[in-house]
């Protein structure tokens, strides 16, 4: 169930901005294979990950499973532009806008120096 | 009657009023539609005609059979170039002119960005809403459901051996034509609100029409309940004014009955007299016969005197016979002569009640008129006189008769001195059959045979005067 609805999620966040919460809820645990996802992020992200079923906000980027946010850290990162997605190393995917259209990709290369085999659901936003 | 033919134009009027308006609504959908296909069209063509141009200009620059992607890669300063020569293109109703290379099914690939804030990096990945739309042969475009349909994407793709080199994008603003768009749409929203409000006014309309018509129609119904009641009534009236004229006749034969019984009865008073004589006569004679003295002369004087009393009373039959024939044209005559006419016929018989005669009669009193009627209206006063006298006993009885001209009527007067007539009768003794007198001695046709002759043949008024010292009636012609 949950996969479907992530085939739908760049749709659905067009459509609501309330979507990107959905997303951070269906995507993470995919991409960490962890039902209970540690993240590390900027205050203002917060409201996204008040799920306790699912996340962990943890106060120290260390601690974390998964960075949320162009933030600098030495743990994988799931950013929110092309810019730092194509220049940092520790980038594992990103979430951006490009021409108005909702982007979602995965960084092949660094995703399984963190986490292994990709979930064949997202294997289509892998590069 | 009219009113309804009224409703009916004012009901066609309304039909014709709501037809018109909804073609011209419909009318102007047509044009709305035709508007926003118009602008469409022409902004295609703009996009055709600019997509062509850029298209023109890459041919022209990158060497055939070679994909653009590593033609680029590995000519930075052509790169540059074209980004500059795309940007030239850029105008407000074009938000983004971006070069992609399809990857697969789903992702294409950035080969030059024109956009300013936006800019995608050269060989940057990009995964479109609807990258179906992407993989054409031919220039395409659609609109972004998602994004409120105010994008077009316009696609002209770079083909080579039927394969697609690269994709010449424009993502085009409507915002423009949704201008326009918006301000037909304000106008159709008046145009249908106008409509509902007219549709509204018209049902008010109808409803009003149709409880007027209603009303009518009970009024129309009510009416011919009025007029079927008016018919009965005529009917009726006419039913009893026959029956009156039927009652008419029957009184005016009871009253011919009265006159000739009173006639008889003036007969007998007048004959009485002359029979006495006769009977005398005849008497002396079978006594002068029986005693032996009857000599012709006696018997010629006895004749003679029984042949004079036989001739007045011829006399007398005569003047009654004239008196009751009915009369049917007018005549001149003078009104001394006429009264004295009638009293020729009662008086003995006034003489008899021991009644007075005082006469106070205009001379050359000539009147146009029916003699013989109003001899029987005087006769009929004359004879309530004497009854009035008798029933009264007061003495001397007496009778006075006055004939004037006032104010160029005539009038006649016939006074007793009576007791007059009660008050509580006064205003009943004109109706038919109303006495005061015993059975068989009045009928009480009297008065209303007289005033009905005088009013309606005579043309005049018959009125009383009455107090306790007596009564009088005029006749006023
Ligand atoms: N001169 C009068 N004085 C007093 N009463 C009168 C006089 N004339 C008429 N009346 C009253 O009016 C009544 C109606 O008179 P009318 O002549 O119509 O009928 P009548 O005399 O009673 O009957 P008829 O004339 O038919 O014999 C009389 O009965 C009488 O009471
Ligand atoms: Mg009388």
């Amino acid at each position: 169930m949950k996969k479907m609805i992530l085939l739908f999620v760049p749709l659905v966040l067009f459509a609501h901005i309330v979507g990107l919460k959905e997303l951070v809820q269906t995507l993470f645990p995919l991409l960490v294979h962890k039902r209970i996802v540690k993240v590390y992020t900027s205050p203002s992200f917060f409201p996204l990950f008040d799920d306790n079923s699912t996340f962990v906000l943890v106060e120290e980027c260390n601690q974390s499973d998964l960075v949320f946010g162009d933030i600098n850290c030495s743990k994988p990162i799931f950013g929110l532009s092309y810019r730092f997605f194509s220049t940092h190393p520790n980038v594992i995917g990103a979430f951006y806008y490009r021409k108005g259209r909702p982007q979602l990709v995965i960084k092949m290369k660094s995703y399984e120096k963190y986490f292994g085999h990709l979930d064949p659901s997202l294997q289509r936003y892998a590069q | 009657m009219n009113r309804i033919k009224f409703q009916y134009i004012f009901f066609a009027f309304a039909i014709f009023l709501g037809a018109t308006i909804f073609l011209l609504y419909h009318n102007f959908l047509e044009t709305e539609k035709y508007i926003q296909k118009l602008i469409l069209q022409e902004d295609l063509r703009e996009l055709r005609q600019t997509t062509d141009n850029i298209k023109r200009h890459l041919l022209r620059i990158i060497p055939p059979h070679i994909d653009f992607y590593t033609y680029l890669q590995t000519h930075p300063d052509v790169y540059k170039d074209i980004q500059k020569d795309l940007e030239l293109f850029i105008i407000d109703k074009y938000k983004f002119i971006y070069l992609l290379e399809p990857v697969d099914k789903d992702r294409f690939r950035f080969l030059v960005d024109t956009s300013r804030n936006d800019r995608a990096s050269f060989g940057e990945l990009y995964t479109p809403l609807e990258p179906q739309e992407y993989h054409t042969l031919s220039p395409h475009y659609f609109f972004h459901k998602e994004l409120k349909n105010i994008w077009l994407t316009y696609i002209n793709p770079v083909v080579e051996h039927g394969k697609i080199k690269a994709l010449i994008v424009i993502d085009f603003s409507l915002e423009q034509a949704h201008l326009i768009e918006k301000s037909l749409k304000t106008l159709e929203n008046f145009l249908s609100g106008l409509i509902l409000f007219l549709s509204g006014l018209i049902a008010i309309m109808v409803l009003f029409a149709y409880f007027d018509y209603k009303r009518e129609r009970k009024m129309v119904q009510a009416y011919e309940k009025l007029e079927k009641l008016n018919k009965e009534l005529e009917h009726r009236v006419e039913e009893k004014i026959k029956e009156l004229r039927k009652k008419d006749a029957i009184i005016l034969n009871q009253s011919k009955l009265a006159a000739m019984g009173e006639m008889i009865n003036m007969i007998a008073h007048q004959w009485r007299q002359p029979l006495n004589a006769i009977s005398v006569s005849a008497i002396n004679m079978q006594i002068e016969a029986n005693m032996g003295l009857s000599n012709p002369q006696s018997i010629e004087e006895n004749a003679k005197m029984i042949q004079q009393q036989a001739q007045l009373m011829s006399r007398v039959i005569d003047d009654f016979m004239d008196y009751a024939r009915p009369e049917k044209k007018k005549e001149r005559f003078d009104v001394k002569e006429m009264v004295e006419e009638v009293l020729k016929m009662i008086e003995p018989q006034l003489k008899n009640h021991n009644i007075s005669i005082v006469l106070d009669l205009a001379q050359d009193l000539y009147i146009e008129s029916y003699k013989k009627d109003l001899e029987h209206v005087l006769l009929n006063l004359l004879s309530n006189a004497r009854d009035a006298l008798d029933e009264c006993g007061k003495e001397p009885k007496k009778i006075i008769i006055k004939a004037y001209k006032e104010k160029d009527r005539i009038k006649i007067e016939v006074k007793d001195n009576g007791c007059g007539i009660p008050k509580h009768i006064q205003e009943r003794i004109f109706e038919p059959y109303f006495t005061t007198k015993e059975q068989g001695k009045g009928t009480g046709l009297g008065l209303y045979m007289s005033r009905k002759i005088v009013r309606e043949k005579l043309k005049g008024d018959l009125f009383f005067e009455s107090f306790d010292t007596g009564t009088t009636f005029i006749i006023e012609l």
